[in-house]
């Protein structure tokens, strides 16, 4: 009977250790899902993504495969100075070797921009759109996808997104 | 003798305790049983070998600190797992409930494929918006530029 018990408490340790070990093992999981190539502007959406006046959006799989994207995420942030000058920070860090598509700044600061990123994947183009309006809304989205500058564009000029 | 005839009455009918059973054990081990109970005898003695092997295989058992150690050990395993549940809960909550395609709005998490769309359209046609407005801005300040001239 005692030997039977402790069989059975062994069999518990040896599955909790291994429910243990998965625990652990989950975040990593849940992080190789997070952009790609620790890219700065991931802090924006890990920082300010669960806050109040927040709106963050993400998007994969069957639901962007009409517009050759993989990846969609975006983060629209209500009235917040802080956010914006975190987010300003993180963009100027991750246009570094990006190609400018489009910038327009106002009194030193960026005021929209749209930024190709190097590739890290064949077939794989990573764009940052950002855009702080009159009522400082901030608006950053990030895109992973097959499609080039030119198809990002008639997307967003489309009426019918 | 009729002590053991009583007793092995009262065992086959279920009320010997366990002090009685063991007397019982010992007379028909003994190998001074009387002729007409060698018949009960063969039982008795399987349940002495019985209870040999137990004994036996006792010293095997981990000693009571050990039992303690693993007790302790498997209670804190419980514990981390409890917290990390919690945790996850918590910390991963968005990750959790909103794997594919979500929306979370003020720490809420929606997953519901029209809100999620109507909310990345919004931001997509915010970023786009910026097209028009910079070339209003411009179109504004040149204006201006003209007036003050004129002025």
């Amino acid at each position: 009977m005692r030997n039977e018990i402790y069989t059975v408490m062994r069999k518990i340790t040896y599955t909790m250790a291994c429910c243990l070990a998965l625990c652990f093992l989950l975040p990593v999981g849940a992080a190789a899902t997070e952009l790609q190539s620790g890219l700065k502007i991931e802090d924006v959406f890990g920082r300010y993504g669960k806050r109040k006046n927040v709106t963050m959006v993400e998007l994969s799989k069957e639901m962007l495969e009409t517009y050759g994207m993989v990846r969609y995420k975006s983060i629209t942030i209500k009235n917040d100075d802080e956010a914006l000058r975190f987010t300003r920070r993180c963009l100027e860090a991750d246009q570094k070797g990006a190609r400018k598509i489009k910038e327009v700044t106002d009194d030193g600061g960026i005021v929209s921009a749209y930024y190709q990123l190097p590739s890290v994947k064949e077939e794989l183009n990573r764009f940052v759109l950002f855009k702080v309006n009159k009522k400082k809304i901030i608006t950053l989205v990030y895109i992973e996808g097959e499609l080039d500058s030119e198809d990002l564009i008639t997307l967003l000029f489309a009426n019918d997104l | 003798m009729k002590e053991i005839e009583e007793l092995l009455e009262k065992y086959f009918e279920g009320e010997t305790s366990s002090a009685e059973e063991k007397m019982l054990r010992e007379y028909f081990t003994s190998g001074e049983v009387a002729e007409h109970l060698r018949i009960h005898a063969p039982l008795f003695l399987y349940f002495k070998e019985e209870i040999g092997k137990e004994n036996v295989t006792a010293p095997e058992i981990k000693t009571p600190q050990a039992r303690k150690v693993l007790l302790w050990v498997s209670g804190v395993a419980a514990a981390i797992l409890l917290l990390l549940g919690i945790g996850q809960v918590y910390v991963f909550r968005g990750d959790l409930y909103c794997s594919d395609n979500y929306v979370v709005i003020n720490g809420r998490c929606y997953t519901d494929p029209h809100t999620v769309r109507e909310h990345a359209l919004n931001a997509l046609q915010e970023v786009s918006a910026t097209e028009k407005d910079a070339v209003e801005t411009q179109f504004r300040e040149l204006g201006s530029f003209f007036t003050d001239d004129e002025e």
